[in-house]
């Protein structure tokens, strides 16, 4: 994950760049939203997990400071590695090239006397200097990167010709990315201090995703005013509002609850954070609703109770329902608050369950990403709990919401994929399960006291009037929900 | 993130090299002197976006590709097994 705050720039290490055509709503090539915290949460759980580290800025700094201190092969794919300080004997491989299978990958003949080897292309970065007669790759790569389609003999001739003595300001700001040290002490501490609270946090944390991981250390070390998030992309309809937004009060929770335990240490009080998101071939940002600290515990309260009421109410389904029961009775409320037409209760079967008599339109993907947007905010929310709180925790509110969402599952049972969910469904009655649904969306909507949206934070003067211009609209809406559920 | 067209003008100078053989403490296969096993770094999100070639080079031509797309379980997996294979090669990770 690149650490600056150029918003292109938060998306190069996106794991798949889609195509977007302009006049459709087709992607070109769909993602896989949460690739690499789904990693995380498999080498979590395994032997690996003591050889794992996430790390700030780019992974191949640290990849070459490890094999320069301590020795070792990389496999990468990124190009970098050429011009990274690896060592006297450093030595990288790509992965791409590797034959690898995740397959089974054929046991080992016991009886055979053949070795099976593993044989890799390994770059030697300053053996192939010497061959080429240089004293390092970097002024190669450097010219590599100026000029596009200049040839090995053309950049060798132009590197042993240069007379500079390597101080032209290009070639030094180029350096500066893979010379600067990756392992601050601070940072260093901060990364040993996170796997210690999360481990002393006794749920399934055990890392930080990435982006969560970014966001936090921004908020400690940070010099300038704002804290930027990317999002990762889903797969919704970009012709429509970014599924993100459906659970921008849970991230606004979950931000404002990291910047509550970093009050006393925050570099800059008043801090704000952005939110850039992929909309179509453009880059969305939007500032993050910060919560003050009563209304931090007001949505923790919240939260709490719809949790409770959720289970009480669907104790007849399994347990691990409750995250998507939430996560679509939330999208169902943004339709309602937004005052757009919320989905059928065909389009929310399918989405329950992942069966469909027909073929899937747009509608069912993008209510899916919402639902995904949804449980991933939950997941944020988990991750900065468990991070934030200690043991001896001031907020009991706070304490027994981090203690429920222990509960919350890895990626693989969270965001099923369609099969999975269609298995996992097969024998419940999801017709009881939505008429139980509309029953509390129902009631909700006939009560003006709830005010289920962080879109307007509450002031002393307008609030009376929202509510009762809400309760308004939403008795309205009311005569939908029956017609729709 | 990487430098365009650097890995294939610098391809023809790697060396392929034996890091490791499924016979534990093998001598013939061993690079080093002495019979140390190779250790290994890998660059988390290269290893990821591996993980999810490797899974669906081998899917069926999709109706709608989102339908296809690796399940997260299956990404798992296939990381744990992609090091367990790296490791049945008596490497170090």
């Amino acid at each position: 994950m690149r650490h600056n705050d150029d918003p292109k720039a938060l998306f190069q290490n996106t794991v798949l760049t889609s195509g977007y055509s302009s006049t459709t709503n087709c992607r070109e090539l769909p993602v896989v939203s949460f690739l690499v915290p789904a990693v995380l949460d498999s080498l979590s759980g395994s032997k690996y997990a003591a050889v794992t580290r996430v790390v700030f800025g780019e992974a191949d700094a640290y990849c070459a400071e490890e094999a320069r201190r301590n020795g070792g092969l990389i496999l990468t794919n990124d190009s970098d590695l050429f011009v990274h300080d690896l060592g006297s004997d450093g030595a990288f491989a790509f992965l791409s090239r590797a034959a690898l299978s995740p397959m089974e990958g054929g046991g080992v003949d016991e009886g055979s006397k053949a070795c099976s080897t593993l044989e890799l292309s390994i770059f030697r970065p300053n053996e192939i200097a010497k061959r080429l007669g240089l004293i390092s790759l970097r002024r190669l790569a450097f010219l590599y990167q100026e000029s596009g389609g200049i040839t090995l003999s053309e950049a060798i001739a132009q590197v042993k010709n240069l007379s500079d003595d390597g101080k032209s300001p290009l070639y030094l700001e180029f350096l500066e990315e893979f010379t600067a040290e990756p392992c601050i002490p601070e940072l260093q501490a901060f990364q040993d201090f996170s796997r210690d609270r999360l481990r002393s946090s006794g749920g399934l944390v055990s890392f930080l995703d990435p982006r969560i991981s970014e966001f936090v250390l921004q908020l400690v070390s940070k010099q300038e005013e704002t804290a930027n998030i990317s999002l990762p992309i889903l797969n919704d309809d970009t012709t429509r509002s970014s599924a993100w937004l459906v659970s921008a009060s849970e991230r606004s929770f979950a931000y404002s609850a990291a910047i509550c335990f970093y009050q006393d240490t925050l570099k800059v009080p008043n801090i704000v954070a952005m939110e850039y998101t992929r909309k179509g071939p453009r880059i969305v940002k939007q500032q993050v609703v910060f919560l003050n600290n009563p209304q931090l515990l007001n949505y923790g309260t919240l939260l709490l109770a719809q949790f409770r009421q959720l289970t009480n109410t669907f104790s007849e389904f399994p347990g691990r329902l409750l995250w998507r029961i939430y996560a679509l009775a939330q999208t169902y409320r943004w339709y309602l608050n937004t005052g757009k037409l919320p989905p059928s209760r065909h389009a929310m079967t399918r989405v329950m369950t992942a069966v469909a008599t027909e073929k899937w339109q747009w509608e069912d993907y993008h209510l899916s990403a919402q639902i995904q947007a949804v449980l991933y905010s939950l997941r944020i929310i988990q991750q900065i709990l468990a991070y934030t709180l200690s043991n001896e925790i001031s907020s009991d509110i706070l304490f027994r919401l981090a203690v429920k969402l222990r509960d919350l599952p890895q990626l693989a049972q969270l965001i099923p994929s369609r099969s999975e969910l269609a298995a996992q469904t097969e024998d419940l009655d999801i017709e009881q399960l939505l008429d139980l649904l509309a029953n509390i969306l129902q009631i909700e909507a006939t009560s003006p006291a709830l005010d289920h949206s962080l879109t307007n934070p509450p002031s002393t003067e307008t609030r009376p009037a929202k509510k009762r211009k809400k309760a308004k609209k939403e008795a309205n809406l009311a005569q939908r929900v029956p017609e729709n559920m | 993130m990487g430098i365009k067209g650097l890995s294939s003008a610098l391809s023809p100078y790697a060396v392929s090299t034996v890091v490791g053989c499924r016979k534990t403490g093998c001598g013939k296969c061993s690079s080093h002197d002495q019979y140390e096993s190779t250790k290994i770094i890998i660059d988390g999100p290269a290893f990821a976006y591996y993980i999810y070639d490797k899974l669906i080079v081998n899917r069926p031509q999709p109706v709608n590709a989102i339908d296809t797309l690796p399940s997260y379980s299956e990404i798992g997996e296939g990381a744990l097994a992609i090091l367990g294979e790296l490791e049945s090669y008596n490497v170090t990770m």
